[in-house]
């Protein structure tokens, strides 16, 4: 697998530290078993807290044998609706924009598999097992809801995290009027689940009314305010540590309730507790990707242009609360049509609420449009990259607002040369091999957008010359830490190694949330600026100090390289870092900096990260097995911080693709709405002989307007294009349409050989 | 021709078993995709669908057929990326180069 990068290494850029593929910080930590995650930490006294969990979909707990469990050796406590302590905050309210109702035990009822019905506590994990075990919960069992067939319908008043459900542009009857041709299909998507290595893990501490949390925690310093208001206490007094993350994907950026449970355990026991889900307790209560039934609507006149785009979708979600996967979004901003509309429905199941996992929308609803286009595009009898060429969006399709950059364009270029497209028939199942397997080329395009958060900084210029940079961000194994500290090292003119980046504990300054592909640029930025603050302010130290060879050069003004400062008008006059702080007694300078950008440019600019992915498949075709045996993908995203932690980015993104258009699927049994393979081992996911050949480009792009450090995310635009994009690809290797994900063997047996 | 067989279904029912009336008819036949497709027909003459699974009938066909050509074209010079299929990707260990 070449996962060395593809172009060579960049120059080393003077004046600048960004933009180099420096190796991860906390790699070394990380393979030596050195990084201490949640879970590997013990305090003194420590009990083991294990959730016991509804085995029914909807219902009542009528009993638990709480007597056989406390008689346990070892057991402490065990926390049902009956005794468990109150909580400041109502469970049942939502708190803020990634809030959710949580399940803490509120009452008998239950309304999901693997809901907590009970938390026992105990001296060893073994006792706490078991006890949770002895509990032998009896239920009053009611009907699952598990599908379309039995869901209940509703009108969602917003889908994703806040987002709205339907978006018009455009007069769509009279686009589809005036079509020589409309494709119509409909596509669906199943349950998935973040399925993080690191399972969700808390070590709780209380110290009176001072909380400590050793957690996987993506967003600090918000979940601080969450928990202080679960249990009445100062936002400040609640700490929070997560310095690694063995994965989140959104996941772990949302407040749970077996979690929670655990927090008000050792409160009420006055001891640390410690709560880590098995695997298939997972499978519930966390969050995951919700189901969605889509349908595509494409208008097309004779030129195999759109002159409408109707994308509907279906998204499942609790029958307590709302997650809608915005899929239908994902048709807003990428192919230009003279009518846009698209629209969401909810469905009530008996499942945990979902949440947001990687690319939440975006990922699942790429995964129906990229195929309708290329259904579009085999209508009209064009290639697929023409059809996408010849529908190009020069401007935002839905508010045609410019875009701040986009050079999709060279992606598609780029990646067709490298993968080498030309050539490629427009019939399917016209390729094989030298084996007689079917092969297939297919493709999607990607894309991404770019939302910022709130994030401070703080950077402190020390008298050794070197500084520290701190700020309460999240590295989920993205390479973050490294990412981070080289955009403060290049404010800063200082080389990476002298910079300390001090990060993933909540009492830091604010990193806002690793969330929506958007850390980087809004911790990163907070950084940026914290370290310009720190500079200015060093420069004030002397430009106003007689004893400076700077000294009176506030008019000309300074420039920082490489640990010193030179005046612009005469750089020979310059002062190192150390001798200015020295000259002023050895103080240190600290600068703060806050995510910031021309909301006025916001506003006016449509910003999105693009790429476009080249699948090849190879088919058996006797028995239908799929391989993907090579992907390209190009992807632009504006400046690259570290190539090399961006192409991991995209390749990981790359394989989550794979993953979701041929293995990731929960299977609910529709009879009592448990999930069948709440696993690793039935639960697929790709391993390396799923992923033989990956390529990610990076394609050069300069992005003057997203923010000043022209900085798009990487993160989630890998999964959106490579599911189509496959899923095209096994179209063009069989000629069968397969508009159900994951594709499965099954969908490939049925075809008669007359085409 | 067939002196031995033996053919084991997996995963496509609630427990493994073998085709013994398959096994049977194929000792002393002649080795042909005739002859495998036969006994295939034969191994899962019995097989009822329950659900979704219908498929996993044919695919099982599909699959002895393809086991017993493996089985007669001997050791392969590489190993298949699945045991099922025939790509074949990583060399099966000694030196197996003509």
């Amino acid at each position: 697998m070449p996962l060395e990068p593809t172009s060579a290494t960049p120059q080393r850029r003077h004046g600048s530290n960004a933009g180099q593929p420096l190796t991860r910080r906390d790699g070394v930590l990380k393979v030596t078993g050195r990084a201490t995650y949640a879970a590997d930490n013990h305090p003194e006294g420590m009990l083991y807290a294990v959730t016991a969990v509804s085995s029914v979909a909807r219902g009542r707990v009528t009993a638990l044998d709480v007597a056989a469990a406390k008689a346990h050796p070892g057991v402490v406590e065990v926390l049902t609706p009956s005794n468990r302590p109150p909580l400041a905050q109502d469970p049942d309210q939502k708190m803020g924009p990634f809030g959710f109702r949580v399940e803490v035990l509120q009452n008998d009822r239950v309304r999901y598999v693997n809901q907590p019905i009970a938390l026992v506590v105990a001296e060893t994990l073994e006792a706490a097992t078991q006890g949770a075990a002895l509990l032998n919960p009896q239920y009053e069992v009611e009907p699952a809801r598990t599908g379309l067939q039995d869901g209940e319908r509703f009108t969602p008043k917003a889908v994703g995290v806040g987002g709205p459900p339907s978006s018009a542009h455009g007069d769509l009857k009279a686009g589809f009027d005036a079509a020589a041709r409309i494709v119509e299909a409909e596509y669906t998507t199943p349950s998935q689940y973040h399925n993080a290595m690191e399972p969700h893990a808390v070590v709780a501490q209380w110290d009176d009314e001072y909380l400590t949390l050793d957690m996987p925690n993506q967003a600090l310093v918000m979940s601080c305010a969450a928990y202080a208001a679960y249990f009445g206490v100062p936002a400040e007094n609640v700490l929070i540590r997560s310095p690694f993350l063995g994965g989140g994907f959104g996941s772990k950026a949302i407040i749970n309730g077996p979690q929670l449970l655990a927090i008000l355990a050792a409160r009420m026991l006055r001891r640390p507790v410690k709560l880590v889900l098995s695997r298939a307790q997972m499978y519930g209560p966390v969050g995951h990707r919700g189901r969605t039934w889509q349908s595509l609507r494409l208008g097309l006149d004779g030129e195999g242009r759109l002159t409408a785009l109707h994308h509907r979708a279906l998204s499942a979600t609790s029958s307590f609360d709302e997650f809608l996967e915005p899929a239908a979004n994902a048709s807003l901003p990428l192919y230009a049509s003279p009518a846009i509309l698209v629209e969401h429905e909810g469905l009530r199941l008996d499942i945990g609420t979902p949440g947001p996992m990687r690319a939440p929308g975006e990922a699942s609803g790429s995964a129906a449009l990229e195929v309708a286009i290329d259904e579009a595009a085999a209508t009209c009898g064009m290639d697929p990259l023409a059809f996408r060429l010849n529908n190009y969006a020069e401007t935002d399709p839905a508010d045609g607002r410019p875009f701040s950059s986009k050079a999709l364009r060279e992606c598609y270029s780029k990646g067709a040369e490298r993968f080498g497209w030309a050539g490629r028939p427009l019939a399917p199942r016209l390729m094989r091999d030298e084996n007689g397997l079917l092969v297939g080329w297919g493709m999607g395009t990607a894309v991404f957008p770019c939302p910022h958060f709130p994030a401070q900084a703080r950077a402190t210029l020390r008298a050794d010359g070197t500084a520290l940079v701190e700020t309460a961000g999240v590295d989920m194994g993205q390479g973050a830490w490294t990412a981070l500290a080289q955009i403060a090292a290049e404010a800063l003119a200082l080389d990476p190694d002298k910079v300390e980046l001090r990060s993933g504990v909540s009492s830091l300054p604010d990193g806002g949330v690793a969330g929506g592909s958007g850390h980087t640029a809004s911790a990163g930025l907070a950084l940026h600026n914290a370290g310009e603050d720190a500079i200015a302010k060093l420069a004030d130290l002397a430009i106003t100090n007689p004893a400076s060879p700077l000294f009176g050069a506030g008019n000309v003004g300074v420039v920082a390289r490489s640990g010193r400062l030179h005046r612009l008008d005469d750089e020979a006059r310059s002062e190192s870092y150390t001798d200015i702080l020295a000259r002023s007694g050895g103080a240190e300078v600290v600068g703060t900096g806050i995510m910031a950008r021309d909301e006025a440019t916001v506003a006016a600019y449509a910003m999105y990260s693009h790429g476009a992915v080249f699948a090849e498949v190879k088919i058996d075709p006797d028995l239908g097995q799929v391989r993907v045996t090579r992907l390209v993908g190009a992807f632009a995203a504006g400046r690259i911080i570290n190539p090399r932690l961006v192409r991991s980015q995209y390749l990981g993104g790359m394989i989550w693709g794979i993953s979701f258009a041929l293995l990731e699927e929960a299977i609910a049994d529709r009879r009592t709405g448990r999930i069948m393979n709440a696993d690793l081992a039935e639960y697929h996911v790709p391993v390396n002989a799923d992923a033989p050949s990956l390529e990610a480009i990076l394609v050069p792009e300069d992005d003057p307007y997203v923010n000043p450090l022209g900085v798009k995310g990487v993160g989630e635009i890998g999964v959106t294009g490579t599911v189509g994009a496959i899923a095209n690809a096994v179209w063009h290797a069989t000629g069968v349409r397969v508009r159900r994900f994951p594709i499965r063997v099954e969908d490939l047996l049925a075809r008669d050989d007359a085409d | 021709m067939i002196r031995r067989a033996r053919i084991a279904l997996g995963g496509v029912a609630a427990k493994p078993w073998r085709a013994r009336d398959a096994e049977a008819a194929l000792e002393g036949g002649p080795v042909s995709p005739e002859t495998f497709a036969r006994a295939a027909d034969m191994a899962l003459a019995a097989a009822k669908p329950s659900g979704d699974n219908g498929f996993k009938i044919e695919l099982a066909r599909r699959i002895i057929v393809r086991a017993l050509q493996l089985a007669s074209d001997g050791t392969p010079p590489a190993m298949p990326a699945l045991p099922a299929s025939v790509f074949s990707t990583a060399p099966m260990g000694g030196d197996h180069a003509a």
